[in-house]
């Protein structure tokens, strides 16, 4: 009898804590939503990427044996290629998020700046920036509209070519005595807002937690056991700004499939109708199937989609606004399926993810490197 | 002669020390209870953080609509240094079925007040502690082109709602979130050049600070009389069916204070077209009353800034809150105001030169030689 509780004691112990080493489950050892929250405060707006693929670049010289060339270009797209056979399959994030540029000092030191990307300016009105320069970061603070206090306040506009920012100094000597210089990019103070374990908000989740997956995937993948198939793994440069790493790249690498992983602008949010992009948070990736510069063909996304039933990972399809970098491969002659994690607040300083969804996005790139055909 | 010459350097490095310490630790202050919510209304943890900063000893009591009073030193105080302790903020005004949460706050505030907010993180202060949200705001790339035109327009308090992360209301429930429960901007203390300080509300919080600063600093010293010291709650709400508009804590404290001299902290916008203020050139002196001459208390502040040489800037006919409530036969009143800039949004600035001289001119002016 005692014999018989201990084999019943041995195998519970088995089973719950042997059984992953013994079968070779393996457990993902790097996270995407850790290394999202390593990733959002690094600054780099459309066209100063240089330390986001600094970053990449450390993680992948970490991963990858001297026999797998990793590849940068002088806009700092970042990308590697492994596998052979046929099919060539791309998978692209971007790096770069939206922001402001120094493009002038004004007699009294106030910055004058321009846009990188589309965003509501309104958002920055009153609130304090980031400029970062070679000597480290300098604040600022975005003056407000003229005649703010007042009651017709509210009827002055506001655009990129109102803002102005005010960092304490007077003259231009000051201003760059701080040690700011035109081009100097800016940022607003990124704040990690965690509603709950699994919800985050924070500035440029787009499309970092786009790489974070790409990057966990690749991370936790035995690439050595890429077969039948290239594969292509990209992270590039200035998809706000017009998909401009993208068109370079697509100079390069001609592939059958590019897999953008970027947002997914869900309409489950206070302000949106749900008659269309209602993917809720919290209920898996999704496949992008239709957006404002693809539609995917139903065949090829349905693959992804089985591919994510075979590994019981919770998955979703939908179509929102918005482009994609895998756009301009198209007249190359590439099928373009983007796949991505549901967001809410798009474009603003608190864009929502669900931590199940980027984990789902994780794994689902995995299968489709190892399943896809 | 060497040894001498050393003696002198080593004085002045304590006393450099002293001064450099001491600005360190009003600034440490100051930072500590800018990071304390107080809106209207709900001003009790800033009072707790004011009490454990400022020496046990002293005898501090509260009036019913949340005002804390100190008073310092033996014989009748005659003399009152008051200060407005609470910010602009909200509350929980209620709990939509899909989990967000609507708002309203007590005091109206300029038109895009609540703009500058919206689309930003913000604390919802309840029993259990802090709780993280944001006020919600549309997606750019799903938003009809009339939103993207006009935002300013289309969105307001009427239609905000705090995403807390929750789904229904017994989510939001166990989350601790209640109605009536504080909301605030995620503060943000951000260091600009040249000694000056943005962030929400800093121009209140560093009379609140400078106040207590004093407190400590009086902490033994010997005065002639008495004098109190206060920090008033629900100055932005503001009295009814009074002749002049007046802040409700100001109107208790006239009430309660058998006092006949006071000296008003308050913040003054330095941005308006016909501004002369400049920031950086000393707290600003409003003369409470018109009157052909000076009073005992312009007097001793005008007299101290030239004594030790420090800034002051005038200004007059300011309509104040703060002050008309003190106004009356008998009493003088005077207000020393720190020029801000940007009054009232997220970024608003303060020079912490212009707070280290209110400081020390209500120091030289008053506490050395207390009341008359």
């Amino acid at each position: 009898m005692k014999m018989k509780w201990n084999l019943v004691l041995f195998f519970c112990v088995f089973f719950l804590f042997g059984s992953s080493l013994y079968f070779g489950i393996p457990r993902d050892k790097y996270m995407a939503w850790d290394l999202l929250k390593e990733m959002i405060p690094i600054p780099g707006i459309s066209g100063q990427e240089g330390q986001v693929a600094d970053y990449i670049v450390d993680s992948l010289e970490s991963k990858l044996s001297n026999s797998v060339r990793i590849n940068r270009d002088e806009m700092h797209n970042v990308w590697f290629t492994v596998g052979d056979g046929d099919t060539h399959i791309m998978f692209v994030a971007h790096t770069d998020e939206l922001g402001l540029v120094v493009t002038g000092i004004s007699e009294h030191g106030l910055l004058q700046v321009s846009g990188k990307g589309g965003f509501f300016p309104e958002m920055y009105e009153g609130h304090a920036v980031v400029v970062h320069t070679n000597r480290g970061p300098v604040y600022g603070v975005v003056s407000p509209r003229s005649g703010y206090l007042l009651r017709d306040g509210i009827e002055q506009p506001f655009n990129l070519k109102e803002i102005r920012i005010y960092l304490g100094t007077d003259s231009v000597k000051s201003v760059e005595e701080l040690g700011i210089r035109i081009g100097d990019q800016i940022t607003i103070r990124k704040k990690v807002v965690e509603l709950t374990e699994d919800l985050l908000c924070t500035r440029a989740v787009d499309d970092r937690a786009g790489c974070a997956a790409l990057l966990a995937a690749v991370m936790n993948l035995d690439l050595a056991a890429v077969r039948g198939k290239t594969v292509t793994f990209a992270w590039d440069v200035q998809e706000e700004t017009g998909l401009i790493g993208a068109a370079e790249l697509a100079k390069k690498i001609n592939p059958d499939y590019v897999i953008p992983v970027d947002t997914f602008v869900s309409s489950d949010g206070p302000f949106e109708s749900k008659r269309f992009a209602m993917t809720p948070l919290g209920k898996g990736a999704v496949i992008r199937a239709i957006d404002s510069s693809n539609i995917a063909p139903y065949k090829e996304w349905q693959k992804i989609w089985n591919i994510a039933q075979k590994h019981n990972i919770p998955v979703q399809v939908g179509n929102t606004r918005g482009g994609n970098d895998g756009s301009v491969f198209l007249a190359g002659g590439a099928t373009n399926i983007p796949i991505s994690w549901p967001g809410t607040y798009s474009h603003s300083f608190i864009e929502k993810i669900n931590r199940k969804d980027l984990e789902a996005l994780t794994k689902l790139i995995s299968a489709v490197v190892k399943d896809f055909e | 002669m060497k040894r001498i010459y050393l003696s002198l350097l080593m004085v002045l490095l304590i006393l450099g020390g002293q001064t450099f310490s001491s600005s360190q630790g009003f600034v440490g202050l100051l930072e500590e209870l800018f990071n304390v919510p107080s809106p209207t209304g709900y001003e009790g943890s800033m009072v707790s953080k004011i009490l454990k900063s400022i020496p046990e000893g002293y005898e501090t009591f509260r009036d019913n609509l949340g005002s804390l009073y100190c008073r310092i030193g033996e014989g009748k105080a005659d003399v009152a240094l008051l200060a407005g302790m609470d910010e602009h903020g909200y509350y929980v005004s209620g709990i939509q079925d899909d989990g967000y949460l609507t708002l309203d706050r007590v005091s109206g505030k300029h038109s895009l007040y609540d703009l500058y907010n919206i689309g930003h993180p913000v604390f919802i202060w309840t029993e259990l502690g802090k709780r993280q949200g944001v006020l919600s705001l549309p997606s750019l790339h799903l938003a009809s082109s009339e939103t993207r035109r006009n935002l300013t327009g289309i969105l307001s308090l009427n239609n905000a709602v705090v995403d807390i992360g929750a789904k229904n209301p017994e989510d939001v429930k166990t989350r601790g979130v209640k109605k009536l429960d504080a909301v605030t901007p995620w503060p943000e203390w951000t260091p600009l050049a040249q000694d000056k300080i943005a962030g929400h509300g800093i121009g209140l919080k560093s009379g609140i600070a400078a106040l207590a600063h004093i407190a400590n600093e009086l902490n033994g010293a010997d005065l002639s009389s008495g004098i109190t010291l206060g920090w008033l709650a629900q100055t932005k709400f503001l009295r009814r069916r009074a002749r002049k508009m007046a802040a409700m804590g100001a109107a208790r404290a006239s009430a309660k204070l058998e006092v006949s001299r006071f000296v008003v902290i308050d913040t003054v916008m330095i941005d308006g077209a016909d501004s002369s203020l400049v920031l950086g050139r000393g707290p600003v002196l409003l003369r409470g009353q018109d009157r052909g001459s000076t009073g005992f208390l312009e007097d001793r502040i005008i007299s101290s800034a030239a004594e030790f040489n420090l800034p002051l800037q005038r200004i007059n006919g300011l309509d104040s809150g703060l002050l008309n409530p003190f106004l009356s036969e008998g009493r003088e009143v005077v207000g020393l105001f720190l020029p801000v800039k940007f009054k009232d949004t997220p970024g608003e600035v303060v020079d912490l030169r212009d707070v280290q001289v209110l400081i020390k001119l209500l120091s030289s002016a008053f506490l050395n030689g207390g009341g008359e």
